[in-house]
């Protein structure tokens, strides 16, 4: 690294003209000057650099800033450890603040002002701004808790103390890898490979997008997914510090695992079992085998069954519930050749890896095909398929059709609105049955008490993007759950779902089927926006939606 | 299944090697004939590949190309770990934010179509900063104001010493979070309006109540003071 030089050496000539340039007021002789005085040294084109770099700095650090709020801080720059969280979005995810009992959102989504449009082709997904203001949602007081009433329920027993463990012995195998997942041991990250023996206290980063297999001590077996952290203990132990984890002990009998989250602590005695967890929550799913619990904030113990799920969480109701298993088939258009000249397109890609996490961190393990590579045996095994937007007219639709995807008795959460009148949730005409606009997004939640609603409730809310961004809208039957719609347009409806049977525009619901628009632009990794994701899909696993404090205070 | 990371540890190339020697695998279903393969794999060891690039091989194109959500990973990952640099080299030939972040997004666009040509033993930073330089000259050119951007080879210079440099730079930026909180609140709020907001000086002064002359001023005596805070705090090792 170079040693910062004494400024002293700078002339005054050549500060003021990079003030100037800074400040736009460079004059045509002045950038002559400039570059003259620029090719003089590199003592000075050193000190160019620094000027800008903190002139760039600021730009970069105060991207999402508002008027009332005091300056953000910029995220440390040029540390790969970002990789996993994006220096991009650090700033834009809400900061911790202490809780209040009102509704409140952090300054960074209360502010309509995000790093508007630009700095990041990456973020246009997140930047248009969830503008939030007026938006409300159940709090904490409003909902009682639902009181552990089933008898799995109990105080957490003592730990028996941990025999001594030797840290040099190897305590899991690296057995698949995808993308780059990086290990961090003793303080030094480097890559891992497939093969490679994982010692206690090991850390493994998957980056979004990848995964990792292992095998752990006892033949038990684990599966990392994407933007996981995963540290690994002494013995038959580990820590879910973020992300996705999958553990199939089944048929095992060499003892329980142990797994830390966050949030809770699970014992796992020969199970197969999937483990999300995000901030604030952990859920648990279990499709073999048991599982005990316990919440780390009060000690408080569940026992997951075999094909029941757990969300665990601060002031939520740990009791299991019925949970659907099987696989979360995600079917994205995210192809290079889709890609080559809309921009929104991009924004796209990025939203659905999102989504996608999203998934995993809801504990389904997900299968991601493109449009392309979709086939029929694809749906094999799926307890849900999320079908994310497409470009219309390339033969997408027909192939749905072809593949006899509207007849499949699996749950569909649509998120493309062209796709609307194939699966039959409306009519097939554009502009009356379904349709695309611009504009800003406010919108009526019409059935707040209903699960698809995510525990969002009131009217003229903005929860998709701001200013003139695209959307998109449906116009289901009378028999559907009509849930959020246009404030302006009250036959336009952004999300609406259909029982099994309902009769829908065109035949009856063979499962259960959701119609949401999510805009890939307006939506960032921790929008609130996405617990609308979370609740199509937790209906159409016929899962009880947890009673929730919301994330996002 | 012919595994791509197999054969790229096999073989020593980089995937613009492979999109180079129109080598794809198109044929979903199918594994790669071993014959086909031996014969490809003879003509890389001869070194010939460049002379007789028409040899494809038939596979399985799920399996042996990196998938489509690969190569988007890999690239966010090396994009977002860099963003930052590219940003910065961009802010310093084009220094209001508007402008910048219109140059960075265009030039994030091709990074990302052009991703298929980036060789990944090669420098990121530099590669993208070559990119982002195509664009600043074509964004100025179409602005009319070619004039106000620094020569060819003063461009380059400036990229080269940027890219050498990173490190360094990156710590001012670290250094800078700090020394931001040390502003006196109304000048933080200023600043917040100048670049956060990204409010033109004569929009701001008029908020303010100000002359545009004196917001310039002062602008500058903020710009002079986190710089000095910066290499002070630099100098003393304060950057953590």
């Amino acid at each position: 690294m170079s040693e910062p030089h004494r400024t002293d050496a700078v002339p005054e000539e050549l500060r003021s003209l990079v003030e100037e340039h800074c400040a736009g007021t460079l004059s045509d002789e002045g950038n002559v000057r400039l570059e003259s005085l620029l090719r003089e040294s590199e003592l000075y084109q050193t000190y160019f650099l620094e000027v800008m770099a903190v002139h760039a700095g600021l730009y970069w650090s105060l991207r999402d800033q508002s008027p009332a709020s005091t300056p953000t801080l910029p995220a440390p720059v040029g540390d790969d450890s970002h990789l996993g969280t994006p220096a991009l979005l650090e700033g834009l995810l809400p900061a911790a603040e202490p809780q209040t009992s009102a509704w409140t959102l952090p300054p960074s989504l209360r502010s309509g002002g995000w790093f508007s449009l630009g700095v990041a082709f990456l973020v246009a997904a997140c930047i248009s701004g969830v503008v939030l203001v007026s938006q409300q949602k159940r709090g904490p007081g409003e909902v009682p808790v639902a009181p552990i009433a089933r008898n799995q329920a109990r105080e957490v027993r003592p730990n028996e103390a941990p025999s001594p463990v030797d840290r040099s012995q190897a305590v899991a195998r690296v057995d698949k890898l995808e993308s780059q997942v990086l290990v961090e041991r003793a303080g030094a990250k480097k890559p891992a490979v497939v093969g490679m023996e994982l010692l206690a206290d090991d850390s493994l980063d998957v980056p979004g997008g990848g995964s990792a297999e292992l095998t752990l001590i006892g033949s038990a077996r684990a599966k990392l997914g994407p933007r996981t952290t995963f540290v690994l203990g002494p013995g038959r132990e580990g820590i879910l510090r973020e992300g996705f984890l999958q553990i199939d002990a089944s048929g095992r009998q060499e003892g329980s695992l142990a797994i830390e989250t966050p949030d809770a602590q699970a014992r796992v005695e020969g199970a197969r079992l999937a483990v999300g967890t995000s901030r604030k929550r952990t859920q648990i799913r279990v499709s073999e085998g048991r599982v005990i619990a316990s919440r780390r904030t009060d000690g408080i113990e569940v026992e997951i069954l075999e094909g029941y799920c757990s969300t665990i969480a601060r002031a939520s109701d740990p009791n299991p519930r019925p949970s659907g298993n099987g696989t979360a088939l995600f079917v994205v258009s995210s192809k290079a050749i889709y890609a080559h000249e809309d921009w929104e397109r991009f924004d796209q890609i990025l939203a659905e890896r999102i989504v996608g996490d999203r998934l995993w961190r809801s504990a389904m393990p997900v299968r991601v095909r493109t449009y392309d590579e979709l086939d029929v045996d694809d749906f094999d095994g799926c307890s849900l398929i999320v079908l994310s937007v497409f470009p219309f007219k390339v033969g997408i639709e027909e192939k749905l059709v072809a593949l006899k995807l509207p007849e499949l008795s699996t749950p569909i959460v649509c998120l493309e609105p062209a796709a609307f009148p194939i699966l039959g949730l409306t009519g097939p005409t554009r502009n009356v049955d379904f349709g695309f606009a611009n504009g800003p997004l406010v919108v009526d939640v019409a059935n707040p008490d209903h699960p698809l609603a995510a525990g969002f409730v009131g009217n003229s809310l903005k929860l998709f993007t701001y200013k003139k961004s695209p959307y998109a809208w449906g116009k289901p039957t009378s028999n559907a759950l009509s849930i959020v719609r246009l404030h302006k347009y009250p036959e336009r409806w952004l999300l609406f779902g259909y029982e099994q049977g309902a009769e829908m525009a065109k035949g009856k619901a063979p499962a259960r089927r959701v119609g949401l628009f999510m805009d890939p632009v307006g939506i960032d990794y921790d929008t609130p926006t996405l617990d609308l994701i979370d609740a199509s899909i937790d209906w159409c696993l016929d899962v009880v939606p947890p009673t929730m404090v919301p994330e996002y205070f | 299944m012919l595994e791509w990371a197999a054969v790229a540890a096999y073989f020593p190339i980089s995937s613009r090697f492979f999109h180079k020697n129109r080598i794809f695998f198109d044929c979903p279903g199918q594994k790669p004939p071993a014959a086909t393969i031996r014969r490809w794999a003879e003509a890389c060891r001869r070194g010939n590949m460049d002379q007789n690039p028409s040899i494809d091989i038939v596979g399985d194109g799920a399996g042996d190309q990196p998938s489509a959500a690969g190569q988007r990973d890999r690239f966010l990952g090396l994009f977002l770990a860099h963003q930052n640099r590219i940003f910065r080299f961009i802010v310093a030939v084009v220094p209001r934010g508007v402008e910048a972040e219109e140059v960075f997004q265009q030039t994030s666009l091709t990074l990302w179509q052009r991703w298929d040509e980036y060789d990944p033993q090669a420098d990121f930073t530099a590669w993208a900063c070559g990119i982002a330089r195509n664009h600043l000259r074509n964004y100025l050119r179409k602005k009319g104001n070619q004039q106000r951007l620094f020569s060819d080879d003063l461009l380059e210079q400036l990229s080269a010493l940027q890219v050498s440099k990173r490190s360094y730079l990156d710590e001012l930026q670290s250094a800078l979070s700090r020394c931001l909180e040390l502003l006196p609140a109304d000048r933080r709020r200023l600043v917040g309006l100048c670049y956060g907001e990204k409010r033109s000086i004569q929009d701001v002064a008029e908020r303010e109540g100000r002359s545009p002359n004196s917001l310039y001023k002062l602008m500058r005596k903020v710009r002079e003071t986190l710089y000095d805070c910066i290499m002070t705090a630099v100098r003393s090792g304060a950057t953590e």
